[in-house]
């Protein structure tokens, strides 16, 4: 009896060994292969959102006076002002906002590069390390033509520069801000065209950090609003904002009556995250710079989110700028942007 | 003792065990045919979820630039030099966290890839190469997208394209630059939607959305 028990238990152990071994233990090793698999590719998608948003080139086109010996065909300057390498890739040429040429950067039949004075043959695409300057001469347009574009640079990681904005392919020849017009009208500028909008789902924006750059929001859906803003001050001083720094919008309801509705000031990480806006360490913005302000929140200081309206209509929006300059309390109201909702 | 147990059970011994045998083994044989198909089709879940997760992770979605009618989207791969990326455009949109889509935009949409030829690009018009079975279109391992609005217009599968995507040397991942030239305003509900869909298997995953303003005029 006690031999039959434990054959009995010899062969339980047996089926249950090979269980463990065969499957348990393989399918276990296998979770955790796929888990450790699944974290790497996570940490390359990060890395290179994050990287997208340390790209920082300036980038402008030279004016006659600055090429020497002159040529008759437009160039253009790129400095690496950010901290990590950036290869480009494309040079777009803008029309009439229509893509009228699309330039590959290694062909040097149609550009010449010059990186830090040292011209590059081609076959390559040009990589700028941080303070690297990369100068193109666009050979496939003549000065004359040059007036009626706009140009873009494309980076590898799909990042077209400027980033705010756009260059004329020939600068304009006054770029001198009348000063007088911040003492009428208040330190603060709007970029206006720079209005976007964003799908904010309580965590995060989305698409981040273009936005939708439209004046047409979908009814009822829950969204941030982003413009960059520029600091014009005639005392050349430093803005400091706080919570209170909100977007206002009168909209038309279901009567006569206008509603009203406040989206306020946030902060938003490198990857699109919001949280509420700390006062402690607040968005300054120095004297010729600018900043991205997102208003997405119902309340000051809160990260909740407010809903545009649930029927379509037109939204008359206002930008209140509140803070301090030089520790003093400013306060600056901007008539805004028109909405439609849809 | 044992010799009295023994004598008892005289002749019919060695058949009853052999019968015992044979039956804990066809148990034990079942059993573990039971837990070896569960770990089977468990570790393919896994094996789909993984691939599903690492696309997420690695497609990048970009919109370059607009002017109204005309849109540049980059769509790029991190994890390889070569790639076949696979969308569709279509109308919808997300009501409460799901994607409901309402209907193809193949008539109102022309889909160009941008293509590399001495040191220009020029538009390339690409058509939807092969349409999928709505029914085997999931948007994870568990969800089948629901298709009652396409079904609803007579619609069982919906139109794919197809494209190829080459990295130059010195550079990271593979992409493909698309113009969508929309030709008719969009109006009603819904919105422009680029799909990228991943073939595992007979099955199609949707593995990122990526939602586009409305084209009001022309």
């Amino acid at each position: 009896m006690f031999d039959r028990r434990c054959q009995a238990g010899v062969v339980g152990g047996i089926i249950i060994a090979m269980l463990v071994f065969s499957i348990i233990l393989p399918l276990i090793l296998y979770y955790q292969r796929m888990a450790e698999y699944n974290t790497a590719q996570a940490e390359i998608g990060i890395k290179y959102l994050e990287e997208q948003a340390r790209e920082m080139l300036n980038v402008r086109a030279l004016s006659l006076d600055e090429v020497t010996p002159s040529l008759d065909c437009p160039v253009i300057e790129a400095v690496n002002v950010g901290s990590i390498p950036v290869t480009l890739k494309r040079i777009w040429l803008i029309k009439s906002s229509k893509v009228d040429m699309l330039i590959d950067l290694s062909e040097i039949d149609l550009i010449d590069l010059a990186l830090n004075g040292e011209n590059l043959t081609g076959g390559e695409v040009p990589t700028l390390q941080p303070g690297y300057t990369l100068r193109i001469t666009v050979k496939i347009i003549s000065l004359e033509d040059a007036e009626n574009y706009v140009f873009y640079l494309e980076s590898d990681r799909g990042i077209l520069h400027p980033r705010r904005g756009v260059q004329p392919l020939i600068p304009s020849e006054s770029e001198e801000f009348p000063e007088n017009l911040s003492e009428i009208l208040g330190p603060t500028f709007l970029d206006f065209f720079s209005f976007r909008w964003y799908l904010y789902d309580g965590r995060s924006l989305t698409p981040w950090p273009y936005g939708y750059e439209s004046f047409t929001i979908p009814t009822g859906s829950t969204v941030a609003f982003g413009v960059y803003v520029c600091n014009k001050d005639p005392l050349k001083r430093t803005i400091r904002l706080d919570e209170y720094t909100h977007m206002w919008m009168y909209y038309s309801g279901s009567g006569e009556e206008l509603k009203k509705s406040e989206f306020y000031i946030v902060g938003v990480d490198t990857y699109g995250r919001v949280y509420p806006y700390d006062p402690d360490k607040p968005i300054t913005i120095d004297y010729d710079q600018v900043a991205l302000l997102v208003f997405a929140a119902k309340d000051p200081g809160s990260a909740r989110g407010n809903n545009v309206p649930s029927s379509g209509g037109v939204g008359y929006t206002n930008l209140l700028i509140h803070g301090f300059v030089d520790g003093l309390p400013f306060s600056q109201n901007i008539p805004f942007v028109g909405i439609t909702f849809t | 003792m044992m010799f009295k147990v023994r004598s008892k059970l005289g002749q019919a011994e060695p058949v009853s065990i052999v019968i015992l045998t044979g039956v804990v083994l066809a148990i034990a044989l079942a059993v573990y045919g039971y837990f070896a198909s569960q770990a089977a089709i468990a570790s393919y879940r896994q094996r789909v979820q993984a691939e599903i997760a690492k696309l997420k992770f690695n497609i990048v979605v970009s919109d370059l630039y607009s002017n109204g009618t005309d849109r540049y989207i980059l769509i790029k791969r991190l994890d390889t030099s070569m790639a076949r990326i696979t969308f569709s455009l279509v109308l919808g949109e997300f009501y409460g966290g799901t994607l409901l889509v309402y209907n193809t935009l193949t008539d109102m949409a022309q889909v160009y890839v941008l293509t590399y030829s001495g040191g220009l690009y020029t538009d390339d018009q690409i058509s939807a190469a092969q349409s999928i079975p709505l029914d085997r279109l999931y948007t994870s391992i568990d969800t089948p997208l629901y298709s009652g609005y396409l079904r609803g217009r007579g619609l069982t599968y919906i139109p794919v394209y197809y494209q190829e995507a080459v990295e130059k040397p010195g550079a990271r991942g593979c992409d493909i630059l698309l113009h969508i030239k929309f030709n008719s305003p969009i109006t009603g509900s819904g919105y422009p939607m680029l799909i990228v869909i991943e073939p595992i298997g007979d099955e199609y995953y949707i593995v990122d959305v990526y939602q586009l303003p409305k084209v009001s005029t022309l």
